[in-house]
C-alpha cells in the first residue's frame, strides 16, 4: 500500500484535532512532480542527472558545517585526475529565514579549490551543496537549455546573475522555485508540528496536577480516616493500640496501590526488563495497555469513591493519549522520511545528510538553523510517561521503598544506623548476634552500636499509615519468629509446639 | 521449612528478567539448589564459551553467603581445579544486601578481570603473570575444549 495511503488511514484512527495538524503528503508530493518538471525543463531531467552519477567519479555530498565563517571544505579527492573539470552543484542555502534550493553551475580549475568563500555575505550562506561532476560538453548542453527556457523563471531570471557570487564569477546560479516551495512547506509543517506537540505538552500537566489531586484524596492513610484513634509511635506510647486503624475509615488506597503497581509492571509504554529495556513499538503498547485493563478490571470494582473510579477513567484516557501522541509522532517522522526519500529518488538531487540527521548528537549552528531537523531531542510520548511517573505515581507511597534489603519484607521496625541506612530490626539483631559489624549497604562498621535508640519513629509512624497491613502482618511474623528462637534456647526444636502456643 | 520471602522475590526475578550472559534455575525437589550458566565475556579468553556452575543457598542466606562453584572446567588463576572460587564477596566481604544476581554478576566479571595476584590455582596464576599471552592462549584453548555448546 501506498504511504499516503496508510498515513491517511492512520489519521482517521485519531482524534480529529490531531488530524488538522497532519502532512500535506499529497501536496509534497505534487511538489516534487513540479520540481521534475522543472528539471526536465533545464534540460536537467532526472535521467539525465542519473547517468552523471553513474558514470562520472563518486558524488561529493558537502555541507558546510562551519557556517560562521562561511569555510567550505572541498572533497579535493573527487576533483584530481580533472584538469579543467565543469560542475553543477546542488546548494541549499539559509537567505532570510527560508531554505532555498538551487544549482550552481560552474566551471573550474583545479587551483580554485579548496574555496574559501569568507567573502559571501553573512545572510546568504550555502549550508550544503551536492556536487554533481559532469562531462564537459553537457554543460554547453545544460546552458542551451538554460538559454531556451527563460520562461519558467519569469522575474527571477535576475538572479541568473554571473555575477551574484563575486568571488566566482563564471558560476551560474539557478534557483528552483517549486523546489523551494517544497521546503518551505516541509518546515513550515514540521515548524507548526513541533508548536503544536509543545501546546499538547502544555495542556497535559494540568490534567495530571488535577487527577493526582482527586486520587490523592481518595487514597488517604490510615489515620486520616480514623484520626482520633492514630497515636505517633514514641518510645512511650502504648504500641499495640496505633497500628489498629479506626474501624470503617474509608479509603481507596490499598486499591489503588494495587492498581498503580500493577500499572507500574505492566512496563506499558517502556521497557525495563535486561533484554528489552527502552521504549516500546506501538503495537507492544497496545497489548501491553490490554493487558494492564485486563488485569486491573477486578481491582476497580473495589473502589469505594464515585470520584476515585472517575479518576480511574481518567487515568486510562491519559494512557490512550499518549499512545496517540505515539502513533502521531512515529508517522509525522516517517512521513518526513519517506518524502525526503522520494525527493531524492524522483530528482535525483540527492539531499544532503544534514537535513536528514535524525538525532542531533552534533548540533551545530547549521543544524539549527534548518528548520527541517527541529525534531525534539526527546519524544514527547516519553516525557508524558514521565510526568506519569513523577507526579502521579509517588502519591501512593510504594513498598519497595520502605522494604528491608535483607528480608525483602517491609522494614518493620526500622532502625536506622548512623551511616543512615534503615533495616529491619530482626535482620539488625541476627546481624548483632553473628557479630557482623558492618553495614550491608556501605560497609561501615555501624551494625554492632545499633541499640533501640536507632529506631526511626519518623519512618515507624509512615509505615504504620501508610502501610497498615504490611506492617501489622510483619510485626507478627517478627513475634513469632521471637518465639521460634526462645523455644529454640530451651532446646524444643519442633515447630508444630510452637504454633500450638 | 518454608523458603524465605527473599529467596522466592530472588528467583521469581532471576527467571522471569534474567541478567544479560547468565541464567539461573531452581531445582525443582531443593528451591536452594540453582543451575547456573555464564556466558564467557567478550574480549576475554573465555569468550564464546559458556560455563556451567552450581549455586546453594545456605540456611543461613542472606546471613552467609551462597556456595557457588564452576562444574566446567576453567583455565583461570581464581578457579580451581575442583571449581572453588577466590572471590572476596563470597568470603569475607559478603554482605546480606548482595544477591545471587550480582554475585554471578562479580563472577563474570572475575572472567573478564582475572586477578594473578590473589590466586587459587598458583600454577595457573604463574602462568599469567610470567606469560599473559600464553596463559590466555590456554585459557582460550580450555574455553573451546571443555565450554564450547
Amino acid at each position: 500500500m501506498h504511504f499516503s495511503k496508510t498515513y491517511a488511514q492512520l489519521l482517521l484512527t485519531l482524534p480529529p484535532e490531531f488530524r488538522n495538524n497532519a502532512f500535506e503528503y499529497r501536496k509534497l508530493k505534487q511538489l516534487i512532480n513540479q520540481i521534475v518538471f522543472e528539471l526536465d525543463s533545464l534540460g536537467l531531467a532526472p535521467s539525465f542527472l542519473r547517468s552523471l552519477h553513474d558514470h562520472g567519479p563518486e558524488m561529493v555530498s558537502r555541507m558546510s558545517r562551519n557556517i560562521t565563517d562561511g569555510t567550505l571544505t572541498v572533497d579535493s579527492e573527487s576533483m584530481s585526475g580533472a584538469s579543467h573539470r565543469q560542475t553543477i552543484v546542488y546548494e541549499i542555502v539559509w537567505n532570510s529565514s527560508v531554505l532555498q534550493p538551487r544549482l550552481r553551475l560552474s566551471s573550474s580549475s583545479p587551483s580554485d579549490v579548496p574555496i574559501h568563500r569568507n567573502s559571501i555575505p553573512s545572510t546568504i550562506q550555502p549550508v550544503c551543496h551536492v556536487n554533481l561532476p559532469i562531462p564537459e560538453r553537457s554543460l554547453s548542453h545544460i546552458t542551451q537549455a538554460l538559454l531556451h527556457t527563460p520562461i519558467i523563471f519569469g522575474d527571477e531570471m535576475s538572479l541568473i546573475n554571473h555575477s551574484m557570487e563575486s568571488d566566482q564569477p563564471d558560476d551560474l546560479i539557478i534557483p528552483l522555485p517549486s523546489d523551494m516551495a517544497f521546503f518551505q512547506l516541509l518546515t513550515s509543517t514540521l515548524s507548526s508540528l513541533s508548536g503544536y506537540l509543545n501546546m499538547l505538552e502544555q495542556g497535559f500537566n494540568p490534567v495530571l496536577t488535577t487527577l493526582a489531586a482527586s486520587i490523592s484524596s481518595a487514597a488517604r492513610p490510615a489515620s486520616s480516616s480514623a484520626p482520633r484513634s492514630f497515636s505517633p509511635y514514641s518510645l512511650a506510647a502504648d504500641h499495640s493500640m496505633s497500628l489498629c486503624p479506626g474501624p470503617g475509615g474509608k479509603s481507596d488506597l490499598c486499591t489503588w496501590r494495587e492498581i498503580f503497581r500493577l500499572y507500574v509492571e505492566a512496563e506499558v509504554f517502556e521497557s525495563v526488563s535486561e533484554s528489552t529495556r527502552g521504549e516500546r513499538s506501538i503495537e507492544e503498547v497496545e497489548k501491553h495497555l490490554e493487558l494492564f485493563k485486563g488485569h486491573v478490571q477486578e481491582k476497580k470494582e473495589y473502589l469505594v469513591f464515585p470520584r476515585s473510579r472517575e479518576a480511574f477513567a481518567v487515568f486510562l484516557n491519559l494512557n490512550l493519549f499518549i499512545l496517540n501522541v505515539k502513533k502521531f509522532q512515529l508517522a509525522n517522522s516517517e512521513a518526513t522520511r519517506k518524502i525526503l526519500k522520494k525527493h531524492t529518488k524522483r530528482t535525483t538531487l540527492p539531499i544532503p545528510s544534514c537535513l536528514q540527521e535524525r538525532d542531533a548528537s552534533t548540533p551545530t549552528a547549521s543544524s539549527c538553523q534548518l528548520a527541517l531537523i527541529t525534531r525534539p531531542s526527546k519524544s514527547l510520548p516519553r516525557l508524558l510517561v514521565q510526568a506519569i511517573g513523577e507526579v502521579l505515581l509517588p502519591i501512593i507511597p510504594h513498598i519497595d521503598d520502605y522494604s528491608c534489603l535483607i528480608c525483602a519484607s517491609i522494614a518493620f521496625k526500622p532502625i536506622r544506623l548512623c551511616c543512615g541506612h534503615f533495616f529491619c530490626v530482626r535482620c539488625l539483631v541476627k546481624m548483632q548476634r553473628r557479630r557482623m559489624a558492618d553495614c550491608p549497604m556501605c560497609r561501615a562498621h555501624t551494625v554492632l552500636q545499633a541499640n533501640p535508640s536507632n529506631v526511626d519513629y519518623g519512618l515507624l509512624n509512615l509505615m504504620a499509615d501508610w502501610f497498615p497491613i504490611e506492617s501489622r502482618e510483619k510485626q507478627h511474623a517478627n513475634e513469632r519468629e521471637v518465639v521460634q528462637e526462645q523455644l529454640e534456647a530451651l532446646g524444643i526444636t519442633d515447630a508444630r509446639i510452637c504454633r500450638i502456643m | 521449612m518454608a523458603l524465605p520471602k527473599r529467596i522466592i522475590k530472588e528467583t521469581e526475578r532471576l527467571v522471569a528478567d534474567p541478567a544479560p550472559g547468565i541464567t539461573a534455575a531452581p531445582h525443582e525437589d531443593n528451591l536452594r539448589y540453582f543451575d547456573v550458566t555464564i556466558q564467557g565475556p567478550d574480549g576475554s579468553p573465555f569468550q564464546n564459551g559458556v560455563f556451567h556452575l552450581e549455586l546453594f543457598l545456605p540456611e543461613e542466606y542472606p546471613m552467609s553467603p551462597p556456595k557457588v562453584r564452576f562444574l566446567t572446567k576453567i583455565y583461570h588463576p581464581n578457579i580451581d581445579k575442583l571449581g572453588r572460587i577466590c572471590l572476596d564477596i563470597l568470603k569475607d566481604k559478603w554482605s546480606p544486601a548482595l544477591q545471587i544476581r550480582t554475585v554471578l554478576l562479580s563472577i563474570q566479571a572475575l572472567l573478564s578481570a582475572p586477578n594473578p595476584d590473589d590466586p587459587l590455582a598458583t600454577d595457573v596464576a604463574k602462568h599469567y603473570k610470567e606469560n599473559e599471552k600464553d596463559a590466555q592462549r590456554v585459557s582460550r584453548e580450555w574455553t573451546e575444549k571443555y565450554a564450547s555448546q
